[in-house]
């Protein structure tokens, strides 16, 4: 019996299968060029993620509502994989269990680290990136831009105005952002049950959550809002006390995206007569293509926000103190002093955020599950688990 | 309005319009974040979720290290009507915690005053 099926994984992995989750092969495709990150971030964060195939791209720009759902399966499978790396995590410092199948769940949660970032940045990737050639969304802002500059040319109106204008239309106002619409509608459904706003607003989630399994009624209406938002009912339940954010606040908010969805509407005025038919359409359909990469966006957020991926993340910055103790033992002695500066740098990047010590976490990983880093004996039960994995969802 | 005194020190994606002076407060995590961002502030951080959105809405500005015009954190400071600058890639390194700084989210750049003789890394 390998670990995986010791620690009842198989489940697991087969709902991946359905889901079409895979295990990483550590290949790397290419660094894809922003603005954003420094280079060092980009080779380790993304440059194993294969590109867009062309009918895939264009099937995205044309319809961007399957793109979203892309990003939100490859969510749901992040998931599915962090349950994973928490059951193998849960034994790496269990001393009930033999070193041998320590080292395979320390090794285990390694490889998950990669796929589930891997997964999660298929689509992450391509709602920053604007090139045309890349992604979806580049070619909508391409369409845009073009539209945009033609007027500006016919208008003689300044760069400025250009940039101006086309960041109002990116910003969508007529389509409210997912987590307000999302607390907005909670909130004035909480207003027909005060004993569970009282309860909420104690910030009491089981009690909150055992009155809404005791009335059917409100039971239906706040699992309506949660399906509505992709989410279950702790997980709404989590999102609205987690943000705090009143009703007063999201008010304003309205108020402010009312204005705006304003001059967006005499921008649209203001071009009808100045374009033709074809480019007036592509215009508005560009614009409202848009709220499928903003809603995306903010769903991904959400979903890396929730209690499981944070517990998954404590699981992932805790392996390091295995790798640390375990150091000499694990990897092959002429690359132990190269580990243990990676190791230190990783350390010292911590308390900055995911975004500057995963980097320095998959060059360590890469290393030691690709590039042979790893003494061969200790791989023996890994090996097994990936055969395990591999044999149900390759 | 930036003036001579004022110092360019970073420049990033212009991501939601508008220029907001304030005390930068440089934060890693949405507890630090909550506790710390008060209405003169101007958050300065790796990137947002949505749990940083209640000091987004006190904050009079938001700036990222990382991040693209339809990042989190440029999505939100629009809806706040907020300007904010993404992808700096160190404004919490370069930008010192509690100095005095001038943002405009039109143009993506930051400034400093530069009477106040900051020790920049």
């Amino acid at each position: 019996m390998t670990l995986g099926e010791k620690l009842g994984i198989i489940e697991n992995i087969k709902r991946l299968k359905q889901k079409g989750g895979h295990l990483c092969d550590f290949v790397k495709f290419g660094v894809i060029k922003t603005n954003g990150s420094s280079d060092e971030i980009h080779e380790w964060l993304d440059s194993f993620i294969k590109p867009l195939d062309e009918e895939m791209l264009e099937r995205y720009y044309h319809d961007p509502q399957l793109f979203f759902d892309f990003g939100r399966k490859n969510m749901e499978i992040v998931k599915d994989e962090c349950e994973a790396l928490i059951k193998y995590g849960s034994t790496i410092f269990d001393e009930s269990f033999s070193q041998e199948e320590r080292d395979t769940a320390f090794l285990m949660v390694l490889h998950l680290t990669f796929t589930i970032t891997d997964t999660f940045y298929q689509h992450d990737r391509l709602l920053e990136v604007f090139s045309p050639e890349l992604s979806p969304l580049g070619k909508i802002y391409e369409d845009i831009r073009e539209i945009v500059d033609k007027i500006a040319k016919l208008k003689g109106y300044s760069k400025e105005w250009q940039t101006d204008k086309i960041s109002l239309l990116l910003s969508m106002p007529h389509h409210l952002s997912f987590q307000f619409r999302l607390l907005s509608e909670t909130h004035k459904l909480l207003e027909k049950y005060p004993s569970l706003k009282d309860a909420l607003e104690r910030n009491e989630r089981e009690k909150a959550l055992s009155l809404i399994e005791k009335n059917s009624k409100l039971y239906d209406e706040i699992r309506a809002i949660a399906n509505k938002y992709y989410l279950d009912i702790p997980s709404l339940i989590e999102a609205f006390l987690s943000s705090k954010i009143t009703l007063g606040d999201l008010e304003n908010i309205k108020k402010n995206r009312e204005k705006d969805a304003k001059k967006v509407e005499s921008l649209f005025h203001e071009f009808k007569p100045l374009l033709d038919i074809k480019d007036y359409k592509k215009l508005k359909e560009s614009y409202e293509k848009i709220k499928f990469f903003k809603d995306l966006q903010e769903f991904t957020a959400f979903k890396l926000a929730s209690p499981i991926a944070s517990k998954a993340l404590e699981t992932i910055i805790s392996v390091k103190d295995y790798l640390k103790m375990h150091l000499p033992r694990l990897i092959k002695e002429e690359h132990q002093v190269e580990i243990n500066l990676l190791l230190q740098q990783y350390e010292s990047a911590l308390p900055f955020g995911v975004f500057y010590f995963f980097p320095k976490l998959r060059q360590i990983i890469y290393l030691m599950l690709k590039q042979g880093y790893l003494k061969d004996e200790i791989k023996k039960g890994y090996d097994e688990e990936l055969k395990l994995w591999r044999r149900e969802i390759g | 309005m930036v003036n001579k005194n004022m110092k360019k020190i970073l420049s990033g994606i212009p991501a939601s319009p508008g220029k907001a002076e304030g005390i930068a407060k440089t934060v890693f995590n949405p507890e630090e974040a909550i506790n710390e961002i008060t209405e003169n502030d101007i958050l300065v951080t790796p990137m947002t979720d949505p749990n940083f959105v209640v000091a987004m809405i006190k904050a009079k500005g938001i700036i990222t290290d990382f991040g693209g015009m339809l990042c989190h954190a440029a999505l939100v400071a629009r809806e706040l009507g907020k300007p904010c600058i993404v992808g700096t890639k160190n404004a919490t390194k370069v930008i010192q915690n509690g100095q005095k700084i001038l943002m405009d989210g039109t143009k993506g750049e930051i400034y400093i005053f530069e009477e106040e003789n900051y020790d920049f890394r």
